[in-house]
């Protein structure tokens, strides 16, 4: 719902630089997540959340409301102020951006995009905020209109080589790299493009690996395996 | 009507059943495996149906004829030069797109092909109905549904085959596999060239010569090159290539594969139809457990192990009763035979010669069981899976385990399974380690040592013994690789075959298969070789020898008679001492027989030979019999027990000695031989580590060159004797005895 809410304006304050650092970046967003799950907000909870012991939270929070940014009374509940609000906002904003942006373009799952968004959030400039968001969202403009380009750089970014999958992807065969006797054999023995490919597991040692082509098991060495490049997406998709 | 001979190639992927569907042609004993390439070797058989005399050649398993393995250069070489009548294709009907990826490379050589759909009734379990007609139709050939395991579509195949020969069918074999118009433009103006440029007709199919050059296949421009001017067509070529790939932006090998298996998908969609229910392959479900990450190297060490132990354990039983046998028939052919030279050739020579080493058919049965089992239901294949990384990082392949496994039962057989290795070095490496498996000739050996002197912990011993053993073939694998091999390594993509019960006849025939090997093998080698030793260590006599002891022997006699009769005079009461001078002639006597025995023996050939290399093996604690024993071991290691039943003998009461009737594991014990555990250890080791048998040497030779096998002869000698030297000297100054 997030999304909806905090990203239908453009201007350029949308992305102001906060002057917290990255750790009191982390708090505050933190606890503007926390506060519109639950009604109060404790120190207990963040500690949780954050994975990070109940004194060093309180500490934290101390600093914060020196600059004005929460109301908290020791053993009460937390508030943000308005200034708080405000500034949390605009760090969540970044956020979900950065991970929208890892995950629906770059092709990236849930997690990983998750991830990513959390370590580089706070290093952006707000310039650079501004200018990625536009980015993303020409792209998705362009994606509902049925862009061309969007589908054949949503196709590359899915690209894997077969070695990166994991036991039970599928995914479609796109090209065979290199040449010479390797991929002769693997053209030979049913490689072919278009060809859906199942890895079935791994070998006891992590290598080889066993795959399904058709209805036939073939091992290959996982170094092989770099050299077939495959279009899917983790899990059951075919 | 005079009986005319058609010839017919066999050709198709491995795991398709080719060889099964041999074996129903022809009735042709054959291994018939589950693992890829197990065919190497050219089988022929030939059998006669409505008065032709058909000959069937099963070629090498290949997924293409592409020159890239030994196999296909075979294959192909056979269908190019031989010119065959007919190429049976034999295609897995469950999976056909892949296994006619063949049949087109078939079509571009003009090969007249017969499709055999094989194992139909799997396909149809599974699903699958194939309309052969129709598919027959689209490429051009008859193709006739098979199941190789009953025989079923055998005779109509025949009935083909001679239909086609007496009144070829025009409509057939007009097919070529069409590459799209731009493509064909190309091919056309190459094959045109090559047409104009060789004086006549070329040996070879031109449009085949046309495409292999535009995919770039050195083979055939080395062929095209005897045929016609190279340079033009090569300058077509590569101009025909590079337009190729600009126009379709990809590679050439990329292309044509694109469209061969177009072609094919097109042609799968048009005659294949599958019914609803798809019985589910167990296959997958079993590899889960079998090559589970936790239980895949477990489950490997128990049937290893399981294999070990019957092998060891159960054949024990079977081994007692052909030993008594044995005995008994020396025993009886002492009493029957008359006295002579032939009675001692027949009693020493032949019944204990070849009677000391059929004993240890049981284990070798039970051993090759086995490895049929593992290589009929699929597992060998799976081994080579779990296997590889270790391998690999051997510098080997997984491939490399079977032929390494097999080497336990024979390495003759095993070099040959090395042929599978698609890579020179990964083979040459692989041949060259396989002597240190320790194959089952060299099982009496051990079982006759470790059984005499290490009783309960024989087994331990063995085992043992089988682990230095691959120890050693790791780190000479290494070692060869950094010597003689750089580095890089080939392709391990490999198919895993679905699992499938072995049946109980195709099991019995390899078991039956390698067990008759061996026994020809005794039969011919052992026996004429426990002939040859025999003589040589009977011949050439010594009389002045013997003449030296027997007059020793009356001295000590008479000496002993005349102190009896003294004794007798001076105290004829004294009972006592009597007796211990009885004793004491005795014992003298005996070590007098003794000496003769040895004296006698030194003085033959084998003797002369013993002496000859005894202080080379001095340092490892060996007696010159064992020494002896050794070099008859050259040319079969099962000669060296049956060596030894002849040497080892001698020191009883002489005369009266038992000779060969006695088992030889007594007669090793005796104190005379000063062969203690650590000496046994050391020969043991010996046997294990030193110059695999003749016949080794001759296939390595053949497989790899004659300077391989020389190189192996060194090798092995030098490993053995450093090793056996470092064991029996560290032993002793451990304290070991």
């Amino acid at each position: 719902m997030a999304k909806e809410d905090l990203n239908t304006s453009c201007d350029s304050s949308e992305f102001e630089d906060s002057g917290l650092s990255a750790n009191m970046e982390d708090y505050m967003e933190n606890i503007a997540l926390l506060a519109r799950e639950k009604n109060v907000v404790r120190v207990k909870d963040i500690a949780k959340s954050l994975n990070i012991k109940m004194p060093s939270v309180s500490a934290a929070l101390n600093k914060l409301k020196e600059k004005g940014l929460i109301n908290y009374e020791k053993y009460g509940h937390i508030e943000l102020t308005k200034k708080g609000q405000h500034i949390a906002e605009s760090v969540y904003r970044r956020h979900s951006f950065l991970s929208e942006f890892f995950h629906s373009i770059l092709e990236m799952n849930e997690k990983n995009a998750n991830d990513q968004a959390c370590k580089i959030e706070h290093h952006l400039s707000p310039e650079a905020c501004t200018q990625l968001n536009k980015f993303i969202e020409f792209y998705k403009s362009e994606n509902s209109s049925n862009a061309d380009w969007t589908e054949r750089l949503s196709s590359t970014l899915r690209e894997k080589h077969l070695s990166d999958m994991k036991e039970g992807d599928r995914g479609k065969i796109l090209r065979i790299l290199g040449s010479g006797p390797l991929k002769k054999r693997l053209i030979e023995m049913g490689f072919r493009r278009g060809e859906t490919i199942r890895v079935v597991k791994y070998a006891p040692l992590r290598d080889p690996m066993e795959v399904a082509i058709k209805d036939y098991l073939i091992s290959l060495r996982v170094e092989e395996a770099k050299s077939i490049i495959v279009a899917g997406k983790d899990g059951q998709d075919t | 009507m005079s009986k005319k001979e058609i010839v017919i190639g066999l050709v198709g992927n491995p795991n398709c059943g080719k060889t099964t569907l041999f074996n129903a042609f022809t009735g042709a004993r054959q291994k018939v495996a589950n693992w890829g390439g197990v065919t190497v070797e050219r089988r022929e058989g030939s059998i006669s149906h409505r008065g032709y005399r058909i000959r069937i050649i099963d070629l090498p398993g290949t997924y293409s004829l592409t020159s890239y393995t030994i196999e296909e250069l075979v294959t192909r070489d056979f269908i190019l030069n031989d010119k065959p009548d007919f190429i049976i294709n034999v295609a897995d009907a469950g999976n056909l797109e892949r296994n006619l990826y063949l049949t087109t490379q078939l079509v571009n050589m003009e090969a007249k092909v017969i499709l055999a759909l094989n194992m139909f009734d799997e396909a149809k379990a599974r699903g699958l109905q194939i309309d052969a007609k129709q598919l027959g139709r689209l490429l051009g050939m008859p193709a006739i549904p098979t199941i190789g395991t009953r025989g079923e579509g055998i005779e109509e195949i025949l009935d083909t085959i001679i239909d086609e020969y007496t009144s070829p069918d025009e409509r057939m074999r007009q097919i070529t596999i069409p590459f799209g118009r731009d493509i064909e433009r190309e091919i056309e103006i190459i094959q045109k060239l090559i047409e104009e440029y060789s004086n006549g007709t070329p040996a070879y199919p031109a449009r085949w010569i046309a495409i292999r050059l535009l995919e770039g296949d050195n083979d055939v421009e080395k062929k095209a090159a005897s045929i016609a001017t190279p340079g033009i067509i090569m300058e077509q070529v590569e101009a025909s290539r590079k337009h190729i790939e600009e126009l379709f932006r990809d590679d050439i090998e990329t292309i044509f594969s694109d469209v061969r298996y177009g072609f094919l998908s097109g042609a799968a969609k048009e005659v294949v139809k599958k019914t609803a229910i798809k019985r589910k392959d167990i296959s997958e479900d079993i590899d889960r457990v079998i090559t589970n990450r936790f239980l895949g190297f477990p489950i490997l060490i128990v049937f290893m192990w399981i294999l070990f132990h019957l092998t060891f354990s159960l054949g024990e039983y079977p081994m007692q009763l052909i030993e008594s046998a044995v005995s008994w028939l020396g025993a009886r052919a002492q009493l029957i035979l008359p006295a002579g030279p032939l009675k001692d050739l027949l009693i020493e020579g032949v019944i204990g010669g070849v009677g000391g080493v059929i004993v240890f058919l049981p284990n070798i049965l039970i051993l090759f069981l086995g490895i049929s089992i593992m290589e009929d239901t699929g597992y060998m294949a799976r081994s080579a899976f779990i296997m590889d990384k270790i391998m690999h990082r051997m510098g080997l392949h997984g491939k490399s385990f079977i032929p390494l496994v097999m080497g336990f039962g024979c390495n003759v057989p095993a070099i040959m399974a090395s042929r599978t290795l698609e890579n020179e070095k990964d083979r040459i490496v692989t041949i060259l380690i396989n002597p240190f498996m320790s194959c089952s000739a060299r099982l009496p050996v051990y079982v006759l040592f470790a059984g005499v002197f290490f009783h309960h912990h024989a087994g331990m011993v063995i085992f043992s013994l089988y682990l230095i053993g691959i120890l050693l073939a790791f780190i000479s694998a290494k070692l060869f690789n950094a010597i003689f091999f750089s580095g890089e390594s080939t392709p391990f993509v490999m198919e895993l075959p679905p699992y499938r019960m072995p049946t109980l006849k195709t099991t019995i025939l390899h078991m039956w298969d390698r067990a008759s090997h061996y026994l020809r093998k005794m039969g011919g080698v052992i026996l004429a070789f426990s002939i040859i030793i025999w003589v040589l260590s009977e011949y050439p006599k010594s009389p002045e020898v013997t003449n030296h002891y027997q007059q020793l022997i009356q001295e000590t006699q008479e000496e002993y008679k005349n102190r009896i009769e003294n004794t007798l005079r001076h105290s004829p009461n004294s009972s006592l001492s009597m007796t211990q001078l009885e004793e004491e002639m005795g014992k003298e006597l005996t070590t007098i027989a003794m000496q003769k025995n040895m004296a006698e023996t030194r003085e033959t050939f084998i003797g002369m030979f013993g002496d000859l290399i005894y202080p080379l093996i001095k340092p490892l604690g060996f007696n010159w019999q064992m020494g002896i024993a050794l070099s008859t071991g050259f040319v079969a290691k099962e000669v060296v027990v049956s060596t030894m039943s002849v040497l080892f003998q001698g020191g009883h009461q002489f005369e009266t000695a038992p000779h060969a009737s006695e088992p030889l594991e007594k007669r090793l014990k005796e104190p005379q031989f000063n062969i203690t555990p650590l000496v046994a250890y050391t020969f043991m080791l010996f046997v294990l580590l030193y110059v695999p048998c003749i016949a080794t040497i001759v296939v390595i030779g053949r497989e790899i060159g004659w300077q391989w096998g020389v190189f192996s002869i060194f090798y092995q000698l030098v490993v053995a004797w450093t090793f056996s030297f470092l064991v029996y000297q560290g032993g002793l100054l451990l304290g070991f005895t």
